[in-house]
């Protein structure tokens, strides 16, 4: 496999001029490679912030304990009490009407403060006990072990959310696994394809060289490199189109709506960037390499 | 150089290319092999690159045991191999000099020794000032000696040349073998397929005939033998 400079040269040069003489399909193969690499990169991006966002939510599990306006002071300390003597429990904070109002009013921001506005005579937000926990899974427990006792109006926890995500998370891999296959097999049939119309126009020329002498991988070579190529144009459409696409829904998309932080666009030029560069050269190689064995044989 | 020890081929449809042929050509030797179409001189050529493996028998070339050799070892085998074909296989878009610098490049020569080998050989076949021109452009004796520089430029031990005049006429046919027998004169084993008559009577060579897949005839001095 080992090759000197100047074989590899002339290799480049004939996969550069057969991509050339080939325009047509060499641009559909390149087409379908940057479909599949962006298709691939939608459902990936989609999934890194799922998880990022379950993440988030875990990081930050606590339950909220609202308690009814006409809660007796007895009641109240009963609660307190056993929410501090459960195990797992990190932290408890009480939270007055008043509290909660003035937290709307900051989400809620300078421009819509009107909204809020006189809210204070009859504040509408009941009081609660913010309960942190060591680890998610405590919040049942929490849950079980307060809900039956008076004062209590209601019990909210990030629970049912990470489910929901964890389930769409799996969808979304499945759908985007199952179309990656699909796309990776036309992108190996139409690569592969490509190359047969190059490797068919040389067949004479592969021919002269096994009686040569040429090994295998120096008549491969030049071929592996037409598919690369291939790859390698692919990817780099797919990133470019990935970035700007992902970089106009990061900016577009209010923070409030998803409620998790986004991953930064610039991520997929650091990072997917290489991952797709990599890939699109692999399945390209591969897909010549497939095309080419038949003729390999003498 | 070749030795063949019983070697019997018998293809996929049941029929016996050669059968239980043993012979020997030494080193330096030039051999005629003769024979009706269909006889077994191409599965006889094509054994002596590993093109075709035989059913029985042992076959060795240039010091190698071709049953031993490995699949990924054949090209090597074949670079000790020098080729000629009747219809000269040159590669049309490629001039005379890149023909036959195409056969060092193959091997992974140096840039050097490119430089260095290729016009000496293009001088031995009588081609030195026709390193730029392209196969269409060039008659069939010259493309016939085109096809001779690449297969001497790697200075392999044997040189195969089959029915290198076929498509050539008398008299440019006899210049071709007047360069097959210089290079063997050069030390390198010749062996030639053919059904030139005038040339083999001419020669006096070594010929071995083949008929129904057996050796039928082999004589040091011989001659053609049939009659067209």
């Amino acid at each position: 496999m080992a090759m000197k400079i100047n074989t590899t040269k002339h290799f480049l040069a004939d996969a550069v001029k057969s991509l050339k003489r080939n325009r047509t399909i060499s641009t559909a193969a390149i087409a379908t490679v940057a479909t599949t690499l962006f298709i691939l990169g939608v459902f990936f991006l989609a999934i890194l912030n799922a998880n990022k966002g379950i993440l988030q939510l875990q990081s930050k599990v606590e339950a909220q304990i609202f308690l009814n306006d006409n809660i007796t002071i007895e009641e109240q300390k009963q609660i307190e009490s056993k929410l501090n003597s459960i195990e797992g429990v990190a932290d408890v904070t009480y939270e007055s009407k008043a509290e909660a109002l003035e937290k709307v009013k900051e989400s809620f921001g300078e421009e819509n403060r009107a909204l809020v506005e006189g809210l204070e005579k009859a504040n509408p937000f009941p009081s609660s006990y913010i309960v942190k926990v060591t680890k998610p899974e405590m919040v049942s427990k929490i849950k079980e072990a307060v809900k039956d006792m008076a004062g209590i109006y209601e019990i909210r926890d990030a629970g049912k959310l990470i489910d929901k995500i964890t389930s769409i998370t799996r969808t979304i891999k499945i759908v985007g696994g199952a179309l990656f296959v699909i796309l990776l097999g036309v992108c190996l049939f139409l690569i592969g394809n490509t190359i047969k119309l190059t490797v068919y126009s040389r067949r004479r020329e592969i021919g002269i060289m096994k009686f040569i002498g040429a090994t295998d991988w120096f008549i491969r070579w030049p071929f592996v490199f037409e598919g690369m190529i291939i790859g390698l144009i692919g990817a780099i459409v797919a990133i470019v189109l990935l970035y700007y696409g992902y970089n106009y829904a990061y900016t577009k998309l209010p923070m409030e709506v998803i409620f998790i932080k986004l991953i930064s666009p610039s991520y997929v030029l650091t990072y997917v960037s290489w991952e797709f560069i990599l890939l699109g050269m692999f399945i390209g190689s591969l897909g010549s390499i497939w095309a080419i064995r038949k003729f390999l044989a003498v | 150089m070749i030795e063949f020890k019983n070697v019997t081929k018998i293809y996929d449809n049941k029929v016996y290319a050669l059968s239980n042929v043993s012979v020997n050509i030494d080193r330096g030797e030039f051999v005629f092999l003769v024979g009706p179409s269909g006889a077994g001189k191409s599965t006889f050529i094509k054994m002596l690159l590993k093109e075709v493996a035989p059913t029985k028998g042992k076959i060795v070339v240039a010091g190698t045991d071709l049953a031993s050799l490995k699949r990924r070892d054949v090209p090597y085998h074949r670079r000790k191999v020098g080729m000629v074909f009747q219809d000269f296989r040159l590669i049309p878009s490629m001039n005379v000099y890149e023909n036959v610098a195409f056969a060092m490049r193959v091997i992974e020569a140096s840039h050097k020794d490119v430089r260095k080998r290729v016009p000496i050989v293009l001088g031995l076949v009588g081609l030195s000032n026709k390193y730029k021109a392209f196969p269409n452009e060039l008659s069939g004796g010259e493309q016939q000696r085109v096809a001779l520089a690449r297969a001497i430029v790697n200075n392999p031990s044997i040189l195969i040349a089959d029915e290198p005049t076929g498509n050539l006429d008398p008299e440019t046919a006899q210049g071709i073998m007047e360069l097959l027998n210089d290079i063997n004169r050069a030390g390198t084993t010749v062996l030639m397929a053919t059904h030139a008559k005038d040339i083999v009577d001419n020669m006096r060579k070594r010929v071995i005939a083949i008929e129904k897949g057996q050796i039928s005839r082999d004589e040091l001095r011989g001659a053609y033998g049939y009659e067209d």
